[in-house]
């Protein structure tokens, strides 16, 4: 419901200019799915917006900057950093402000390979609400948690505006080794 | 402008509650016929729920250079953990580890303790040469 009403917010922001583009990627799999949707700005710069959920138990949602370098005709690198919220219950409560920097790279092919290292600083809040002999008081206590994610995959375009890809998502959330994930995705790109 | 609107939205709409917790503070003393380096470990008998549910979760830890007096102050979550229990393992050979293959039998205990809802909770931990760790099969007291 949230990621829908997100969803449109975006969508309806976005007057898209000449030479201007959308682009719309949607991933389902295990444990990651998500949405990103980016609009490409008259500097070069990607605005983009991500929500992603781990199974329903943890949602982080972030708005990021991101960049593509050519380096030769057939790779391309891209850089990025964004900032966002994570929020993650039962059984092992988080919530906090998260900051991201991103760095991957691709091949421009047919079947076109694809790797993305993502580093994800979380700036965990948590409220506490103490008993004690002396009565009731409330303590925020902040924690720093570092992730570290990558991604490997392949993108195979389907037309000239849909892609299809498959990915394989391992690393480390919070510090703690995460069970590697796959997830299929599908890219939608208007002008 | 609306997207930042929506993510504000998300972000407000997605807070955890308050984690209760308890402010308990356990006295006691630790005997023991060996000297070495005590370390006490505060632990729930059960966390978490459903699936993700563990026995014998740990709280805090606490160390003593030799078995002694103590006076420890702890936050005790009350939200995700059932009773407490106070397990004690003793270093008698200064190897930072418990009765590790091939080293001399060290001592420790598990106690019971009372809800953390007493505030004050008293306890004497008597170690015995046992390579056990924390256990279960204890009556409350």
């Amino acid at each position: 419901m949230i990621l829908v009403a997100l969803l449109a917010a975006a969508l309806n922001s976005s007057q898209t200019g000449p030479g201007e583009g959308l682009r719309l990627h949607l991933s389902a799999g295990f444990p990651w799915s998500g949405v990103v949707l980016e609009r490409s700005l008259p500097s070069g710069l990607r605005l983009g917006i991500e929500t992603e959920t781990a199974v329903a138990r943890r949602l982080e949602t972030r708005l990021g900057l991101s960049r593509d370098w050519t380096l030769t005709r057939s790779w391309l690198l891209q850089t990025g950093f964004g900032a966002g919220w994570v929020i993650q219950s039962p059984s092992v409560p988080r919530q906090g402000v998260q900051l991201i920097a991103r760095l991957g790279a691709r091949y421009r092919a047919r079947y076109e390979p694809f790797v993305q290292f993502d580093y994800r600083y979380l700036i965990s809040l948590q409220e506490r609400s103490i008993q004690s002999t002396s009565g009731e008081r409330t303590q925020w206590v902040s924690r720093p948690y570092v992730s570290i994610l990558t991604q490997v995959g392949v993108r195979r375009a389907v037309s000239s505006s849909i892609a299809l890809d498959v990915r394989m998502i391992f690393g480390e959330i919070d510090e703690v080794f995460a069970i590697p994930g796959a997830s299929l995705g599908m890219q939608w790109r208007m002008r | 402008m609306k997207v930042v609107f929506g993510l504000a939205v998300l972000m407000w709409s997605g807070c955890l509650a308050a984690e209760p917790m308890i402010e308990v503070r356990i006295q006691g003393d630790v005997e023991s016929s060996e000297s070495g380096a005590v370390e006490l470990w505060l632990l729930h008998r059960s966390y978490g729920q459903g699936e993700l549910q563990t026995k014998l979760a740990v709280i805090a830890t606490l160390k003593l250079d030799n078995p002694q007096s103590f006076d420890w102050q702890v936050l005790v979550p009350t939200d995700a953990g059932d009773g407490l229990s106070l397990y004690a393992w003793q270093d008698h050979n200064g190897d930072g580890a418990h009765c590790l293959p091939g080293t001399q039998t060290e001592s420790a205990t598990t106690i019971m303790l009372p809800p953390a809802a007493e505030f004050t909770i008293r306890a004497e931990l008597e170690l015995e040469p046992s390579c056990a760790g924390p256990f279960l099969d204890l009556e409350a007291p």
